[in-house]
């Protein structure tokens, strides 16, 4: 074996405390994780039973599995495009310099700094519905008839929880999309601008077909976020009603700290692993490309 | 676009934006039969201060205020250490499996909460510190070491290689380039990565509330409580406890917002 230098000794020393904490705070727990998934591992009586893969076929022939696991890709699809749309937008009206510009931008990024929790309360306050603003403004207008109860309907739960998650979520977004649109040459807007080439234009011919893949990028990284969202979820509905809103993170929390079925809950965990798997995969392929 | 046009349409996403965040504020200074009423009042027509007093007296948060402060500087120091050594080793050394070790920090940075949450809590039970301070700022270093780390390594490739080997020269050691001349030049990188980490540790839920409990409980943990186990919410102290919340973030972010933003766009468009 090559003997290390006394530079690579010394860098591995200086890399030893969070390597350090990722051993034993992240690599093992994970490998814990794939352990308890073949195992029926009962809180209780503290017994572990070997089960083979007996975990992922009763998750696999598991109705509520498969509900859970739309739920979680409508979310995520839906959200992600709200906030693509809403961030991108609002990225291009940032990008040209005025006064005052910094404290815009600054008050577009507070939805996403706040606590999710009293993100969860300030939504759940306005979609109150007896004393929420939006159902009072919604009843007002006589958009809805009377009064709705977003959050205890099972057609709107989601969609409304959705449109709290694109409201927190679109400022991280925005400020990678202003960056960004920064790194497009202007030169290649000069030509266009003699041609008399509209705004719309220039977008749609120079703008997106250059930026493509480090929007790509940019996206894939989020939709890893919003897939793996628990806490909006959790602190605006619980899951419910009637299981409406409950998407795997909160399968998987109600398998492990509600029913103790840790067995069951890793191998969930190992599904969303496995997305975690393929979504880094196509983002280290495109970062290497972009490189 | 014409600008004058820009500007105003920019305004009025501003201010819808921004209105649940100012509802809430004024929301905590309505009395009762303002809150509890079907027609909504946006802003109070009398101003009271009943809800603040009722957060330091009758359901005190002051014990949860205190907890999240400690938990949220205790992980910012120990991801302090953790991050600038490793940051520094990815930055200047050279040695083998380096690219790995880069790309196994952005994956773990990408590694979601709620796949750790079982097993982490499983382990820290079995270090036996469920429901105390340290077991949580263990919890909480496993999503802000990863991304301080490639934050940091990110800055610190920007000080130039130049310096570092002027001070080689003149007898300087390792120990020495990196306190005496990285950390000091990485400056802004740190302070970004230390805002980073208060932040998300003092807004932190998932972990807290599976490890903490009872007086232990910090601040989201506690306002998740008020209202998600009583059956008609108190808004009014909510609110109040909600404001309380939001107000320390706010600040820092402020303080430090430039920075900030200079990382996570870093982070987010480039590796």
């Amino acid at each position: 074996m090559r003997r290390l230098t006394r530079e690579a000794k010394i860098g591995y020393l200086f890399l030893l405390p969070s390597i350090a904490v990722f051993l034993c705070f992240v690599l093992y727990p994970f490998i814990y994780t794939i352990v308890l998934s073949f195992f029926d591992y009962n809180w209780f009586t503290k017994k572990t039973l070997f089960n083979g893969i007996g975990n992922y076929i009763s998750l696999f022939s598991d109705q509520t599995f498969w509900a859970a696991l739309g739920r979680t890709i409508f979310y995520t699809i839906g959200t992600l495009a709200g906030q693509c749309i809403l961030a991108f937008g609002i990225a291009l009206l940032l990008n040209k310099e005025y006064a005052g510009i910094g404290i815009i931008r600054s008050i577009f990024l507070l939805p996403w700094i706040l606590p999710t929790v009293v993100t969860a309360l300030a939504w759940r306050m306005m979609l109150h519905e007896r004393w929420g603003v939006i159902t009072y403004l919604l009843e007002l207008f006589n958009i809805t008839d009377g009064r709705v109860a977003f959050l205890a309907d099972t057609a709107l739960a989601l969609p409304s929880v959705m449109a709290v998650s694109i409201w927190r979520g679109f400022p991280l977004l925005m400020v990678s999309f202003i960056a960004a649109l920064q790194s497009v040459p202007k030169e290649l807007y000069e030509a266009a601008i003699i041609d008399g080439a509209s705004w719309f234009n220039q977008l749609f011919h120079i703008t997106l077909p250059y930026l493509r893949k480090l929007i790509a990028i940019i996206v894939l990284f989020r939709t890893i976020w919003v897939f793996n969202d628990y806490d909006l979820v959790w602190l605006m509905t619980r899951g419910g009603p009637a299981f409406a809103t409950e998407t795997l993170p909160i399968y998987v929390y109600q398998r492990s700290f509600g029913a103790y079925k840790f067995g069951e809950a890793t191998s969930i965990a190992m599904v969303i692993f496995f997305f975690l798997v393929v979504m880094s995969g196509f983002y280290f392929k495109l970062i290497e490309k972009e490189d | 676009m014409n600008k004058v046009l820009r500007f105003v349409v920019l305004i009025i996403l501003c201010l819808i934006i921004i209105f649940p965040i100012v509802n809430i504020i004024f929301t905590s200074f309505k009395p009762s039969e303002e809150i509890f009423q079907a027609k909504y009042q946006f802003i109070p027509t009398e101003f009271t201060l009943q809800w603040y007093e009722e957060v330091f007296t009758i359901t005190p948060i002051t014990g949860n205020i205190f907890n999240s402060i400690i938990v949220a500087i205790g992980t910012m120091i120990i991801n302090l250490f953790a991050v600038t050594t490793a940051a520094f080793s990815l930055s200047r050394f050279k040695y083998p499996l380096k690219n790995a070790l880069s790309k196994i920090t952005i994956f773990t940075y990408m590694f979601p909460s709620i796949l750790l949450v079982l097993p982490l809590y499983l382990i820290i039970g079995n270090l036996g510190l469920i429901n105390k301070y340290p077991g949580l700022i263990i919890a909480h270093l496993t999503f802000t070491v990863p991304y301080g780390i490639w934050l940091l390594k990110g800055y610190m490739d920007t000080v130039p290689k130049s310096i570092d080997e002027c001070a080689t020269i003149d007898g300087a050691g390792y120990w020495k380039i990196f306190t005496a001349i990285i950390i000091p030049l990485s400056g802004p990188g740190i302070a970004s990565i230390m805002t980073y980490t208060l932040i998300t540790s003092w807004n932190e839920y998932l972990y807290s509330s599976v490890i903490m409990s009872g007086r232990n409980k910090t601040l989201p943990v506690k306002i998740a409580e008020f209202i998600m186990e009583t059956s008609e919410i108190r808004w009014g102290t909510v609110m109040a406890a909600a404001c309380i919340a939001m107000l320390p973030v706010t600040i820092i972010f402020q303080f430090l917002q430039k920075d900030f933003i200079k990382g996570l766009t870093a982070g987010a468009v480039k590796e």
